[in-house]
């Protein structure tokens, strides 16, 4: 599996925002702000909530780091996860299955993934809905989409792993 | 648990995009610390999701850094409660990064200065050192001197004291034996004949230095015969007594002989003489 590429490690960062070092912030800004406002941008749709968003999200990491558990997922899933829920309680949640119209990731997913699979990883990583919300309106039982789910994301792991 | 058919399960899938209950989020959790497998696949799928999250990236807006910025709190946070308060803990950081190098510094040169210190002291000790060991050798030469003197005086006053009661002695004669020829060598020496007792003792002034394997030997001429009166050596400055009793005597007279004596006086080795009276 491809690794995305960061300059600094995080086996390096991680001590230093241990102590909230200054070059800690300049390097978890560098490295993940691009990533962490295009996701929440991505979500919101606003720049300017979008920034406000991100804002606290760096905040309330710097603050709350003594909560992170290493062992449970890498810093940058951490970071993605709170900034993906951060965002998400800041719109309306919308209802129905969820528009695609957003859905054009990059060329690379639309010509390597199977249309259906793009727009359901897209839902779910994006949208907010839940997944009940999200099987109740695909018509799947809550099997099934666990199933479809497993399918896309097995599919998205072969994109990066090429 | 079969873990292969766990991962199989679709489950993993479900918990990285969050779509699971939270039983299912603590088994996940708890099974992916146990098993590496799990743990392998599970970072895959997080890393795959990481990497569809960064082909949404996005330049922020040029200020957000310096807006985020202006509310952290740089250094160890003291408490995880107080964390916007404790704005001095910044100062309190930077304070000792300023100072660290003076520091250093004035540390180096107060080092040097004791260490220059110490060498001019030792180079102080030293020399101090060297004077006294001086001064002791000095003292230790003086002391042996004196006490050369003080041995050579005491010889002389023991000699001056026996001659003095030879001297006060009755009946004791002094006979100076001086060279026999006009042209042989230098000797002196002087005769104190105790005639009751019948004893000789001698002083040496001065003889001539004694071949090897040879002593001096004195006579007493009586009735112009000679009679052994016993061997000595030069022993100058000392009264010495010979070993034959003399209980008459013209004359004394020192030949050369060889060690132990000889019955009869070699003339030619006749130093000096002397006669009674």
């Amino acid at each position: 599996m491809k690794q995305p590429l960061f300059l600094v490690p995080e086996s390096q960062l991680l001590p230093k925002l241990a102590k909230r070092d200054e070059q800690a912030f300049q390097w978890l800004y560098d490295q993940y702000a691009h990533v962490l406002y295009g996701v929440v941008l991505t979500i919101v749709e606003q720049p300017n909530l979008a920034a406000n968003i991100v804002e606290d999200v760096f905040v309330a990491a710097w603050s709350d780091f003594d909560a992170y558990a290493p062992h449970h997922s890498s810093l940058l899933t951490w970071l993605l996860n709170s900034a993906r829920q951060a965002a998400h309680c800041s719109i309306e949640p919308q209802t129905g299955t969820g528009s695609a119209k957003n859905s054009q990731d990059s060329t690379e997913i639309d010509n390597l993934m199977a249309h259906e699979h793009r727009i359901l990883l897209y839902n779910m990583y994006f949208s907010g809905h839940t997944a009940d919300q999200i099987a109740e309106s695909a018509q799947l039982p809550p099997q099934g989409l666990r199933k479809l789910l497993q399918t896309t994301l097995q599919e998205l792991k072969q994109v990066f792993s090429r | 648990m079969n873990i292969p058919e766990y991962i199989d399960s679709g489950i993993l899938e479900s918990y990285a995009l969050g779509a699971v209950s939270d039983q299912e989020r603590r088994e996940v959790q708890c099974l992916s610390a146990i098993y590496p497998e799990v743990r392998h696949e599970l970072d895959n799928l997080t890393r795959a999701l990481e990497n569809y999250a960064l082909l949404h990236s996005t330049e922020p807006p040029p200020d957000l850094q310096k807006r985020i910025r202006s509310r952290l709190t740089m250094g160890t946070p003291a408490q995880p409660a107080a964390d916007n308060e404790p704005d001095t803990d910044s100062p309190t950081k930077i304070v000792p990064l300023h100072r660290e190098v003076p520091t250093f510094q004035v540390a180096w040169v107060a080092a040097a200065a004791v260490g220059l210190a110490l060498i001019v002291f030792a180079y102080f000790l030293i020399s101090q050192l060297k004077n006294k060991q001086e001064y002791a050798d000095e003292l230790a030469q003086a002391n042996t001197r004196i006490q050369t003197e003080v041995g050579q005086l005491k010889q002389q006053q023991q000699r001056s004291g026996q001659l003095i009661s030879l001297l006060r002695t009755p009946g004791v004669e002094t006979i100076r034996l001086a060279k026999a020829a006009p042209t042989g060598a230098q000797a002196d020496l002087i005769v104190y004949w105790n005639k009751t007792e019948k004893q000789v003792t001698l002083e040496v002034e001065s003889l001539p230095a004694l071949p090897a394997g040879k002593q001096y030997q004195l006579w007493a001429l009586v009735g112009g015969k000679p009679v052994d009166a016993g061997v000595f050596d030069t022993e100058r400055q000392s009264l010495q007594r010979t070993a034959r009793a003399i209980g008459a005597a013209d004359a004394f007279a020192v030949t050369i002989e060889k060690t132990g004596g000889s019955p009869a006086p070699t003339l030619s080795t006749l130093l000096a003489m002397g006669k009674v009276g």
